[in-house]
């Protein structure tokens, strides 16, 4: 792997060489204002990389893009509620009626770059508020067909040439396969991938490295036969690009969310990637969820703000070419239920970091939250199909020509698109 | 084929004798709805049965029924099944064998892990201690140094039932009620009573009767605390905010899963109203406070909703407290979509990941006709030919959990007793009773084969042939000598174990590879670890 010392604007210009031009679109001017010292990176590619991370459990995105601007939300929420801009504990402003909760402030200077953006009211239409069905909806993108068994983004990864002969085209960090690379079985997937090798004893290190490769090559007919038979070819190209740096490294990651550092270092050392994944568990609140401070809430979202600010200030000059695309099941009941948190709910948030996004902007028609506005009464609604932001995301980040294949029963209409990416 | 066929026949024959004198007869379950309170009383088994050397197919009968309704076979154990009979070895398990005295004897270092939760902090912070310690954050605290090991312990205890435990159908069903009815043990103080919970909710009615095991989970602090009922109250007009941070109205999160998960599925035909109107039922269930004496359950009735409720379209009068609840779990227990919920996820378990409609339908049947028996809608699986079904034999892939109690059963190893057992199984990806979720693990192929997952276990089987998994003893040479022929070990693992032919694909490599090494410890090491950690080891 050859490091070469560049700066964020020679990069830009030695990419759109190799690239497939979407970096001209990048505004001149925030290349210029955050063209930081010289870095280390990896010979640039071209390939863009999305990031999907999901947070499980139902995130409630009326506490994290805080519609401050509205009364009924302070009427809803006596004591959860994340006080006014202003205010001890205030929302951080984002347009005078939204506002970004305290715990992510270190995501504020992403939004002023206008690298952020945020969708509200944003879900998938099928009322049901079981965790695991919405998941499933959300990850298969084949709205209320309980039998599908297929991800969006194994469909994407079938439906796009592969961008390098590499063997790490998708990487999930899961203790479990996640539905959404269902269907692609050359994901690797693991719980940490510092443990993604196989560890064995000194002496009999290459007889049963040389064994285990011959017994898994066999046949693979089944799925896990197949997922270890990858693993153990791609496991050696994972090692070496994590390399020896202990987890974490100088760029600021809390200590949680190693996962991220993790992820960065792959796309820096340029094997391929084009997809990853990660699971975050412990957004379902349903007491003491807390408002600025002092809860379930602004712990969590302490760390996911550390953790992306951090990760976008790692990828430096790459981040030109990473999308970070933040996502939960649904949201959560308007109104606090009596145990200081919230119930399961409908409409939600979405996050969009990197590089190419048009930021800047709380996106998506968010009604209000007076009774006549909430979705059955309670809830948020969704003003914005999912599957119109993945769809988007795919064509206009991942340069996927058309979209429509990947979200079957769906009609992708481009009118609709909220104009999330350049 | 033909041979596999012959085999069916003969087990079917078997089986109509068995079901000659048992309530259970698979072709007529109405009849299973009499009560079976006695031993069962074997027929004089058909001289046939016994005589011959067990034949191919009774071997692969008893090693798929210990696949599946065991934790796997220990040495001889499928030969000796096979002459038993897979079917009368199951309704052994049924009556429930004496517990081995080698389980007790280990579970002795791992007492405390089952104390009630009252036994537990009188342990950790001596008697007198309410004397000084009064409100809950008092007693988080001053709890919080033991939680670790306690759950450690525990999780260690369940694996050492797993791997030693004589009623092992029992230890099966435990781990799988307790996957459904998961807690987190990492949430608050569910920790003090998820002994308790394991012990005293779910393994006395893991093979009784579900509406029984549906109540005891429902009043079980753990899982009221789990699920945050034990702070719903009824709603009293606006939320109130007193004192800064307490709350006061309903909770809709237990009432939601009960429904979801616990009993009708989601497709069971409730609406966001039923949910509600579930959560108004059971306020008032709740966990008795410090100051108040502390740990058990307790129905407060000034915390209830007094209103009328409807529920799946019954109606609940207003005012009759705790009555509704229990009147409530009734209803679900007995309604038809349980039955249905209930079959489909216990033929996944047994069957295939997809569970074939012959096992649903005849677990469903089961389960109706006989109020929830499952002991009756474990006969009536195993009696499906689906469950028989050449298809159907290693097709499942194990979990992590089936995994180490497997190879730890196949070895003949024994837990020593100390925590790191515990610590093995989650570096592959199963923390027993770390669950948060309340769907539990899953139990399917495609969750489970990521390569990650994949490496692990080849790791852990490298570890294990190395005699290097804390945690376990393997008794070496006893079980598996060195120094003697390593190719018959490796025949002899792989033909019970597995049922691989001497000349099979991987055996064959297995001596290959093993061939290449000089030292008989070595060998022997290198031959279990690919033994454990091959493709056929993963499946059941």
């Amino acid at each position: 792997m050859t490091l070469l010392r560049v700066s964020r604007r020679s990069l830009l210009g030695s990419s759109v060489l190799t690239s497939l031009g979407f970096l001209l679109q990048a505004r001149a001017g925030r290349a210029a204002d955050t063209a930081a010292a010289p870095v280390e990176v990896a010979t640039p590619t071209s390939n863009p990389v999305l990031l999907c991370v999901f947070l499980r459990g139902a995130a409630d995105g009326l506490n994290v893009v805080v519609p401050h601007g509205e009364p009924d939300y302070y009427r809803l929420r006596p004591s959860i509620a994340v006080p006014r801009p202003g205010e001890r504990g205030g929302a951080i402003d984002l347009d005078g009626r939204f506002g970004l909760h305290p715990r992510l402030a270190p995501l504020k200077a992403a939004f002023d770059a206008k690298e952020l953006a945020l969708v509200h009211a944003v879900g998938s239409p099928h009322p049901t508020r079981s965790h695991f069905e919405a998941q499933d909806y959300m990850e298969t993108a084949a709205v209320g067909d309980r039998s599908a068994s297929q991800g969006w983004l194994a469909r994407y990864l079938a439906a796009r040439p592969p961008t390098s002969a590499g063997l790490l085209r998708a990487v999930a960090v899961s203790s479990r396969s996640p539905l959404a690379l269902r269907g692609y079985q050359d994901a690797v997937i693991a719980g940490n991938l510092r443990d993604f090798r196989l560890s064995t004893t000194g002496a009999l290190d290459s007889v049963l490295s040389d064994g285990f490769r011959r017994l898994y090559d066999a046949g693979a007919t089944t799925l896990a036969e197949h997922a270890g038979q990858r693993a153990l070819a791609a496991s050696e190209v994972v090692r070496k690009a994590l390399g020896r740096q202990r987890r974490g490294g100088a760029a600021g990651y809390p200590r949680e969310a190693q996962d991220f550092a993790d992820v960065a270092r792959l796309i820096k050392a340029d094997v391929g990637l084009e997809t990853a994944w990660l699971d975050l568990g412990g957004w379902d609140t349903h007491r003491y969820e807390g408002s600025s401070d002092n809860g379930e809430l602004p712990r969590q979202l302490d760390r996911l703000g550390r953790a992306l600010a951090a990760f976008r200030a790692d990828l430096g000059p790459v981040f030109e070419r990473v999308l970070v695309l933040v996502m939960s099941e649904f949201g959560r009941t308007a109104r606090e239920n009596g145990t200081g948190g919230t119930d399961h709910g409908h409409g939600n948030f979405m996050l969009l970091l990197g590089g190419k996004v048009q930021g800047g902007r709380v996106l998506g028609d968010f009604p209000g939250l007076a009774p006549d506005q909430l979705f059955q009464g309670r809830d948020v609604p969704v003003t914005t199909d999912f599957r119109d932001v993945f769809a988007e995301v795919c064509e206009r980040h991942l340069q996927l020509p058309d979209a429509s294949a990947l979200f079957p029963g769906f009609q992708l209409n481009r009118q609709r698109r909220l104009g999330l990416l350049a | 084929m033909a041979t596999m066929w012959w085999s069916r026949l003969f087990a079917t024959t078997l089986l109509a004798g068995l079901c000659a004198c048992s309530p259970s007869q698979a072709t007529a379950p109405r009849v299973a709805a009499l009560p079976r309170t006695e031993p069962l009383t074997l027929p004089p088994r058909p001289a046939t049965v016994v005589d011959p050397p067990a034949t191919a197919s009774a071997l692969a009968d008893a090693r798929h029924v210990l696949n599946r309704f065991a934790f796997g076979p220990r040495p001889g154990e499928v030969e000796r099944v096979a002459h038993l009979g897979a079917d009368r070895w199951l309704e052994q398990q049924l009556a429930g064998p004496d517990e081995s005295p080698l389980l007790e004897a280990a579970l002795v270092p791992h007492r405390a892990a089952y104390s009630p939760p009252r036994q537990l902090v009188d342990d950790w912070l001596g008697e007198g201690w309410e004397a000084e310690t009064r409100t809950q954050r008092e007693l988080r605290e001053e709890t919080k140094p033991f939680f670790r090991e306690h759950v450690e312990r525990l999780a260690t205890a369940e694996l050492t039932r797993d791997i030693l435990s004589q009623r092992q159908l029992e230890a099966v069903m435990t781990d799988f009620w307790a996957n459904h009815f998961n807690v987190f043990a990492s949430k608050d103080f569910v920790r003090l009573f998820e002994g308790d919970y394991l012990e005293r909710a779910i393994r006395p009615h893991a093979l009784g009767k579900f509406s029984e095991l549906l109540l005891a989970t429902a009043r079980h602090p753990a899982m009221l605390i789990y699920l945050d009922n034990v702070q719903s109250r009824r709603d009293s007009g606006d939320v109130k905010r007193r004192g800064g941070r307490r709350h006061s109205g309903l909770n809709e999160n237990y009432a939601r899963e009960l429904l979801e998960l616990h009993t009708l599925g989601v497709d069971g035909g409730y609406t966001q109203d039923d949910v509600q109107n579930v959560a108004r039922i059971l306020t008032g269930w709740s966990v008795v406070r410090m100051g108040e004496g502390g740990f058990d359950f307790i129905f407060r009735p000034r915390a209830h909703d007094r209103g009328e409720k409807t529920v799946l379209g019954e109606t609940f009068a207003a005012g009759q407290y705790e009555e509704e609840g229990l009147r409530l779990l009734q209803v679900l227990a007995r309604h038809p979509a349980t039955a249905k919920h209930l079959a489909r996820q216990l033929c996944a378990r047994f069957v295939a990941d997809s569970p074939p409609d012959s096992c649903v339908t005849a677990a469903t049947a089961a389960y109706s006709s006989t109020d929830g028996d499952i002991k009756e809608v474990l006969r009536a699986i195993v009696h499906d030919s689906s469950f028989w079904a050449p298809d159907a034999r290693g097709s499942k892939l194990k979990t992590p959990l089936e995994l180490v109690a497997s190879a730890a059963r196949a070895l003949d190893a024994r837990p020593d007793g100390s925590l790191a057992l515990a610590q093995t199984l989650a570096q592959l990806g199963e923390p027993l009773l770390q669950e948060r979720v309340p769907t539990g693990y899953p139990d399917s192929e495609p969750e489970w084969a990521s390569g990650g997952g994949m490496l692990a276990r080849m790791s852990f089987a490298s570890e294990l042939g190395a005699g290097n998994v804390s945690g376990l003893e393997v008794p070496w040479d006893e079980s598996l000598p060195a120094g003697g022929d390593v190719s018959l070990l490796i025949t002899r693992f792989g033909g019970s174990m597995l049922g691989l032919a001497p000349d099979s694909p991987t055996l064959s490599l297995v001596k290959q590879e093993v061939a290449t090494l000089q030292d008989p410890s070595q060998k022997r090491a290198a031959a279990v670890a690919l033994l454990i950690g091959s493709p056929e080891f993963q499946r059941q």
